[in-house]
């Protein structure tokens, strides 16, 4: 009993490194691509847009003909949006399959602890829609070296919308409510308010309102005394609605700008006319025609809309376009290779819109400026942040 | 500026008077404070929702459902929640805290039924122009709701002071015990109570949905109606509805002179400063004169 035992044991062994030897063998003919997303859970959604994405670009290269000759491997783990799931799924990736690069996560939390893990081994990381700051950049403001995101950032968005309505829109002053206690609406508040003076504009005023707080007439009181062209509202669906309306109650006609917040479809529902004229802008316009041929090969593959969740299918799309053109100009399927040509990228044809890294690893892309009109959300051309 | 932001003051005390009123009610007679009055408020803010979109889009159909649902949600509280304890002879801290259950409760039942999203009341029926005089706007729905609030408060004050159901009332704010002794029946007295106090409540409810839109923490805006109710003197109905002009306009003043992160640090101080100077609040009884 025990020899057969011991056999067995041993055969299993056997079996086992040679089953390795094989893996091993194999990787020298592909190149190997990591993804770690959510793919159970709430934020499933979110993350089986952008595997299946992957899944059908990485079947379309290969159809023809691969990359630098070789055929590309897809590997995905799913982290359950859960940071821990997130480390071990990326070991994984990278200790056991070997991958080269790994594209995601989408959240920021899970895209930190992800950055954290492919800088210690390494290994290039292409977050999709990740937004926060500290994803391509350390608490101690240094750039982590294999970090990159293709989505822009709030602040990128709150710059963008101060720039675009200076001088585009001939909006010279503008005053600002935001919500006290939103991260969010605080953070782009401070970027719009530095981006807009630091290149001519007059700020009115600054006023806030707090976290459930339904009545801000007396802030907009205020706001009309100082009689700007605009005013500046980072706020979520419902705030925007009630302003807008207590805000026309009260006779202003200063048009409203905001940031991708707005792009919410509740946001028109429930505005109304007195979000008429507003300016907001946003990574992807999703009614953009460039779309359209991504739009239907989705749809065609799956039998499902891409943009139903957002624009987690269009930053895939853009992360594996950037990836294969690092790997082309790397020349082999080596990470450290693939890091360095991913931190030279420029002007690189993306989804919809060329892309560059900035020296923060974030990306340089134009953002799609939307404006209200007649009860319809319509595309007012693009804009590319200027430094 | 000024004017306007009185005028904005006066639009929000109103709606807190017409809360407030209800808590002073409730606590007059029982005296404990019922938590679960802004519960009242919210659902019938919902009740005036589906009133309007799914039944029939008239603005004063909408108004009295939600009246009348309001006073249905404040006796069905009373009924399945107070009711049951205060036959047990509980002490009047856990009413306070069977209360705050009931709006725990409530709010999650409504995200869970209904959605956690905000539903605003069909702007077509409420889109009247306001009214611009001497350089202040003046919105419709605000007039209304000063001039509702004023003829309800007026009602409710005449109906205490000269029905009979009003006289025991009054003796039961002196008395709950007595008046019991005297023949009156108790159990539906405090039921009338809380359905006067629901009637309020879905007044408030529906102009709150018009103004506001319906969702599921509207009760909380109570709360600031609870701090008036305070600081008029709990137990007089004048005394609350003038504590919440002066707090609505109170707000309006702080957040428009001084700053908005620092309206709450203002309003709560001034609670504090009133109760210290004077614990009856600004026209409240002696709670000695009730023993």
């Amino acid at each position: 009993m025990k020899k057969i035992l011991s056999v067995v044991v041993i055969l299993t062994i056997v079996l086992a490194v040679l089953a390795g030897c094989r893996s091993s063998n194999v990787s020298n003919d592909v190149i190997k691509l990591g993804y770690i997303g959510p793919l159970t859970g709430d934020s499933a959604p979110w993350g089986t847009t952008e595997l299946n994405t992957l899944k059908m670009l990485v079947e379309q290269t290969n159809a023809n003909g691969g990359v630098l000759g070789k055929k590309i491997q897809l590997f995905s783990y799913d982290n359950r949006a859960d940071n821990i799931e997130t480390q071990n799924s990326a070991k994984k990736l990278v200790q056991q399959d070997k991958v080269v690069s790994i594209i995601g996560t989408n959240a920021s939390g899970p895209a930190i602890a992800l950055a954290s893990v492919c800088e210690e081994l390494k290994v290039p990381q292409i977050a999709t829609t990740a937004t926060n700051a500290l994803v391509t950049v350390n608490t101690d403001g240094k750039v982590r070296p294999y970090t990159f995101r293709m989505c822009l950032t709030d602040p990128a968005l709150g710059t963008i919308m101060a720039q675009y309505a200076y001088s585009k829109l001939n909006i010279k002053s503008a005053a600002i409510l935001f919500e006290l206690g939103s991260d969010y609406s605080v953070g782009v508040k401070d970027v719009f308010k530095d981006a807009f003076e630091k290149i001519g504009g007059k700020i009115t005023v600054v006023e806030a309102y707090k976290t459930g707080d339904v009545d801000m007439r007396a802030q907009l009181s205020k706001i009309k005394a100082t009689n700007p062209q605009a005013i500046f509202l980072p706020a979520l669906y419902k705030q925007i609605a009630l302003v807008a309306k207590q805000a026309r109650d009260l006779g202003i006609t200063s048009a409203f700008l905001g940031c991708d917040t707005w792009q919410a479809s509740d946001v028109l529902l429930y505005g109304g006319s007195a979000i008429e004229g507003s300016y907001f802008d946003a990574a992807v316009d999703y009614a953009d025609p460039l779309l359209k041929p991504f739009v239907a090969q989705y749809q065609a593959k799956y039998n499902a809309n891409v943009l139903a969740m957002g624009a987690n299918g269009v930053h895939a799309d853009d992360a594996f376009l950037i990836w294969i053109d690092a790997v082309k100009r790397a020349g082999k399927a080596d990470p450290q290779a693939i890091r360095d040509a991913l931190e030279t990228t420029k002007d690189v044809q993306g989804c919809i819109c060329k892309i560059s890294f900035d020296a923060d690893h974030n990306a340089i892309r134009d953002a799609a400026i939307q404006t209200i009109s007649n009860g319809v959300v319509k595309s007012a051309g693009t804009w590319r942040i200027s430094q | 500026m000024f004017l306007q932001q009185i005028i904005n003051g006066l639009s929000i005390g109103s709606i807190y008077a017409l809360m407030a009123v209800g808590y002073s009610l409730i606590y007059s007679l029982m005296n404990f404070t019922n938590f679960a009055h802004g519960v009242a408020v919210m659902m019938a803010a919902y009740v005036g929702f589906y009133a309007l979109t799914l039944i029939f889009p008239n603005a004063v159909f909408g108004f009295l459902i939600a009246v009348v649902s309001g006073a249905f949600f404040s006796f069905l509280i009373e009924f399945t929640t107070y009711r049951p304890l205060l036959l047990k002879n509980v002490k009047r801290v856990y009413l306070i805290i069977a209360g705050l259950g009931v709006t725990i409760v409530a709010e999650n039942l409504i995200i869970v039924a209904i959605g956690g999203r905000f539903k605003p009341y069909p702007s077509t029926l409420f889109s009247a122009k306001p009214i611009k005089m001497f350089g202040v706007v003046i919105g419709i729905v605000d007039l209304e709701i000063v001039i509702i609030s004023v003829i309800t408060l007026i009602a409710v004050e005449l109906y205490i002071k000269y029905s009979r159901d009003g006289l025991a009332i009054r003796s039961a704010s002196f008395s709950l015990d007595i008046t019991s002794l005297m023949g009156v029946n108790v159990d539906k007295l405090i039921m009338t109570v809380f359905i006067i106090a629901g009637l309020l409540a879905g007044v408030a409810g529906y102009f709150m949905g018009i103004k506001y839109t319906a969702y599921p923490t509207l009760d909380q805006l109570s709360i600031k109606a609870f701090i008036s109710a305070v600081l008029g003197g709990m137990g007089s109905l004048t005394g609350s509805v003038v504590g919440a002009f002066i707090l609505g306009v109170s707000e309006v003043m702080v957040t428009g002179y001084i700053s908005s992160s620092l309206r709450d640090v203002f309003t709560f101080s001034l609670l504090v400063i009133i109760l210290l100077v004077r614990p009856t609040g600004i026209m409240g009884k002696s709670s000695e004169d009730k023993v």
